[in-house]
């Protein structure tokens, strides 16, 4: 379960963030002040941003989703309490972190040769194609280095897991976090079984094998930056 | 004619799509501040009032006199600017050291910095936690700020790729005027590079404004909560206060909101560098 949740919500953030930083990419005017919107969220207190979603999710009919279905006429999901579910929740919060994504393929996109648009533009082909064609084919290096990246950082996702469990003491209808929800990530599990449980020895456990992991990605990252060149090493390399 | 047509539409079509998704990402904002202002019977109706009438203030005073909100603000603000004024410190120096001197292993010592980037840092909270337990820290601020004095990988490497950028010949020069290594690094390095030690500033205040993990496990007395840590552990004086809460929320995004306003060029550039280079 933990691992389809990583993955899914690495893939909202990945393709979220492609679709914005291509529409950005052209350079619309006012695409400063969406850049910042999409943004924003990434910079919150992790705490904060939980409680900011508990209103959203939470909150049995005064919900902001559950408003929305009772309007299309769908029965009410609780859906932070009930198992298997807060789950889902937090994949649809991975919504409001696409920005570090974007920001990262926008850069991605600005380093593309503009005479490969050009040529095709000649050749018909249009902006869909584009995409499809030019775009994802010569910024794939940059994908793949951050699906691996968000992987890595989906495994630490601590302040949202500790906020909105705080969130359901307050009778806020926020989600537990035991065996039942699974809405844990490995750091969560750290912490409680480490610093609530005191059960250093089970918490070191949790921490070799997260650090396993992010080991054998961190290495992945780096075999494809020695080909992909993506940390500028040398002086006076490519800007 | 006909592509110009085509280009307008495209245009349209992606306002549209960047307008929809945009409006999803700002609602929970607007709802928060919207919420911190309505008391009991007003956030109980349906459908959502936007603008509470009338709006409840009293929420941000109270969170201000009874509840000690602003203990955890001064809290944190001590926290951050000793992270300003540490963490950039010491990783702009070590940064200077990696981008000036070459000496043996320097490529593989590089590359465990970056490699500890990637590394989640709660992993090493175990051993470091019973270090500092033994120290007898524990409940103080000194977990939290010594640590500063080591540097941070994700500075250092930003700083260096801005070093990178300033001429060898400068302190070369300096070199010759019979400057020893740290005053190239204040006199000549430094201020060269005030652009990227604002950015690195931002992130370093951002940084451990948004920290939780450490202050939690440390910061485990109600005089040396942060805001993080006071939202989480919120004491409302009645049960299901969420007007009290949601102005607590506000109060925390604040700071984020103005760094992101006014400083935003910076941040840019720094993302841009940090990220893809």
């Amino acid at each position: 379960m933990g691992t389809s949740v990583k993955k899914s919500s690495t893939l909202i953030s990945v393709i979220f963030g492609l679709v914005i930083a291509a529409l950005l990419a052209k350079g619309i005017p006012g695409g400063h002040i969406f850049r910042s919107i999409f943004y924003l969220p990434s910079l919150v207190i992790g705490t904060a941003f939980g409680l900011m979603m508990t209103p959203v999710f939470g909150y049995g009919q005064y919900g902001m989703i559950n408003q929305l279905i009772a309007f299309l006429g769908l029965p009410e999901q609780k859906w932070l309490s009930t198992p298997g579910q807060g789950v889902w929740v937090m994949v649809g919060m991975s919504f409001w972190y696409i920005g570090g994504s974007m920001i990262v393929f926008l850069a991605g996109m600005k380093g593309i040769d503009q005479t490969y648009y050009e040529a095709s533009m000649i050749d018909g082909a249009n902006k869909i194609q584009q995409f499809f064609s030019i775009t994802i084919p010569l910024i794939a290096p940059v994908i793949i280095y951050q699906i691996i990246m968000n992987i890595i950082y989906g495994m630490q996702v601590f302040d949202l897991a500790v906020s909105l469990n705080s969130a359901s003491g307050y009778g806020f209808g926020g989600a537990s976090m035991g065996s039942g929800n699974n809405l844990a990530t490995l750091v969560y599990d750290l912490y409680t079984k480490g610093f609530s449980e005191f059960n250093m020895g089970e918490a070191s456990v949790i921490g070799w094998i997260t650090l396993i992991i992010s080991l054998i990605l961190s290495v992945i990252v780096f075999k494809l930056s020695k080909i992909f060149n993506f940390f500028n090493e040398e002086e006076g390399g490519t800007t | 004619m006909n592509s110009l047509k085509r280009t307008h539409l495209s245009k349209i079509t992606a306002y549209i799509i960047l307008c929809l998704l945009g409006i999803i990402i700002i609602v929970p904002f607007l709802n928060v501040f919207s919420t911190s202002l309505k008391n009991h019977e007003q956030f109980f109706s349906r459908p959502i009032t936007w603008i509470p009438n009338p709006p409840q203030w009293q929420h941000y005073v109270t969170l201000f006199t009874d509840l000690k909100f602003g203990n955890y603000i001064i809290n944190s603000l001590w926290l951050a600017a000793a992270a300003v004024v540490l963490l950039v410190t010491s990783s702009s120096f070590v940064a200077f050291g990696f981008c000036r001197y070459n000496f043996p292993g320097k490529r593989v010592l590089f590359t465990i910095l970056l490699a500890t980037m990637m590394l989640p840092a709660q992993v090493t909270q175990i051993p470091q936690f019973i270090f500092f337990k033994q120290l007898g820290w524990l409940k103080s601020f000194k977990p939290i700020i010594v640590p500063m004095f080591f540097g941070s990988a994700f500075l250092i490497f930003l700083l260096k790729q801005f070093f990178m950028s300033i001429p060898r010949e400068m302190d070369e020069a300096a070199k010759i005027d019979g400057c020893n290594p740290v005053k190239i690094w204040w006199k000549i390095i430094m201020p060269q590079a005030k652009p990227a030690l604002i950015i690195a500033s931002l992130f370093a205040f951002l940084g451990s404004w948004k920290d939780i993990f450490g202050p939690l496990i440390y910061l485990s007395k109600r005089s040396l909560y942060t805001v993080a840590l006071g939202l989480l552990f919120f004491q409302s004086p009645t049960q299901t206060a969420y007007g009290l809460l949601m102005a607590g929320v506000t109060v925390a995004l604040i700071p984020t909101v103005a760094i992101y306003i006014f400083a935003q060029k910076y941040l840019d550039k720094g993302i841009n560098i940090a990220t893809y280079k």
